[in-house]
């Protein structure tokens, strides 16, 4: 069985997502005339709310004061208000990467050994049989390295990374997962459960 | 043809119920082992105050109120450990009270040409409907709402919009909304199971919705 092995470093190529949450100023209505989609003259972006320029608070209390108002559980992570009319092209500060998935797995650690561990894991886009794989350690993180104990769960994705002028990169990153374990209430509550429906396979 | 690219995606988890801000500091989520210590060591703090919390690190956002939590990231690798993190908390805080839950997709598809763009844009807004009344009308933004498939209590929201990150781009937001009665909606527990037993369910939907529209393209 060789390992399953991947470009190492995995997390820090993904890098931060600028721009997001930058421009939640409200912008000016804009009452200019109105194009056939919706477009919107650059020129409406005072420096001050280019999402590249944004020097502020990524969020306003006050606005999600209003935002919770409404008790909406909606919420625009990448889009953060409806675009003023007459856009033709967007600010500056646009996306640089996006992550093309092509490969997800959920696994469980089996054994851990000095450089590698052995894992079950379960294809998420498509249904194929469970395998055994065993992974090197150091595709895990230092930080989640001590969370890669037998029984612990992880994520595993493949795909590439587009980025902009930058040639495409096959990655794989590989996170544990960080749940707070089994309450008394949560485990009285399943053994509940349990003597349920024992009881009523019983009365059947 | 075929679908357009996506060059921008995003998750988010939002929770409404009564929360304590403060609470939610990153060496809070350090002590319970939620988080990466290391990340968090570089998070960047807009504000944690008694009514308000928002602080953002490389993959994640966090921002919540005295009435809204909400979590977020835009790499997809992370989708599932951006729900972890969101059950996770209130797993620990289980007495919070918790009404309602959001399971939001948005993405942002770049289409080939403008012409494509305004295509799009009539597809879903026929503009023969406005033209009697409007000049030259355009779509602006588009919501549309669908009855939740599962029997529960909610509705599936999406949104449609030009995109104000890309050139030439349609943006969709997918609201998947869930609520649970007042009796329920004392602890966080109703709500945390619908997250936990529908996540799966809501990415699957949030995927054909997109590849719905990405068809209309």
């Amino acid at each position: 069985m060789a390992p399953a092995r991947s470009h190492p470093s995995l997390i820090s190529i993904i890098g931060p997502h600028e721009g997001t949450f930058k421009s939640m100023k409200p912008r000016p209505e804009d009452t200019g005339r109105s194009v056939e989609f919706v477009q919107r003259r650059k020129a409406m972006y005072p420096p001050e709310m280019d999402a590249s320029a944004a020097n502020m608070p990524d969020v306003q209390p006050s606005e999600l004061g209003a935002v919770a108002m409404t008790a909406d559980t909606s919420v625009t992570e990448t889009q953060t208000s409806a675009p003023p009319r007459h856009q033709r092209r967007p600010p500056p500060g646009g996306p640089r990467e996006h992550f093309d998935i092509k490969g997800k797995w959920h696994g469980h650690v089996v054994s851990v050994g000095d450089e590698t561990f052995t894992a079950i894991i379960e294809d998420v886009l498509e249904q194929s049989p469970v395998e055994e794989v065993e992974i090197y350690l150091e595709e895990i993180s230092p930080d989640d390295r001590p969370l890669v104990v037998p029984g612990a769960h992880f994520y595993w994705t493949v795909g590439y990374l587009d980025g902009i002028g930058a040639p495409r990169r096959r990655t794989s990153i590989i996170t544990m997962q960080r749940l707070p374990g089994w309450t008394e209430d949560d485990l009285r509550e399943a053994q509940g459960w349990a003597a349920r429906i024992q009881q009523l396979a019983e009365d059947a | 043809m075929g679908m357009p690219p996506i060059v921008l995606e995003g998750v988010s988890v939002v929770f409404i119920g009564s929360f304590n801000p403060a609470i939610f500091h990153p060496s809070w989520y350090v002590a319970e082992g939620l988080w990466s210590k290391t990340e968090l060591e570089n998070a960047e703090v807009g504000v944690i105050a008694a009514d308000a919390c928002s602080f953002r690190t490389e993959q994640y956002t966090l921002q919540a109120l005295n009435n809204r939590f909400m979590i977020s990231t835009t790499q997809p690798p992370l989708y599932d450990s951006l729900r972890d993190l969101a059950i996770g908390t209130f797993r620990i805080l289980r007495h919070t009270p918790l009404a309602k839950l959001g399971l939001n997709r948005d993405f942002h598809f770049r289409l080939e040409s403008e012409e494509a763009w305004h295509t799009i844009g009539h597809r879903l807004a026929p503009r023969e409907h406005w033209q009697p009344i409007l000049e030259n009308p355009g779509m602006r933004s588009l919501a549309i709402e669908g009855t939740r498939p599962d029997g529960l209590d909610g509705a599936v929201n999406v949104r449609v919009e030009p995109s104000n990150r890309i050139g030439n781009g349609l943006f969709v937001e997918i609201n998947d909304h869930f609520e649970v009665d007042d009796n329920s909606a004392r602890s966080a527990k109703a709500i945390l199971r619908i997250a936990e037993e529908q996540w799966s369910a809501s990415q699957r939907r949030a995927d054909d919705i997109i590849q719905h529209i990405g068809s209309l393209c």
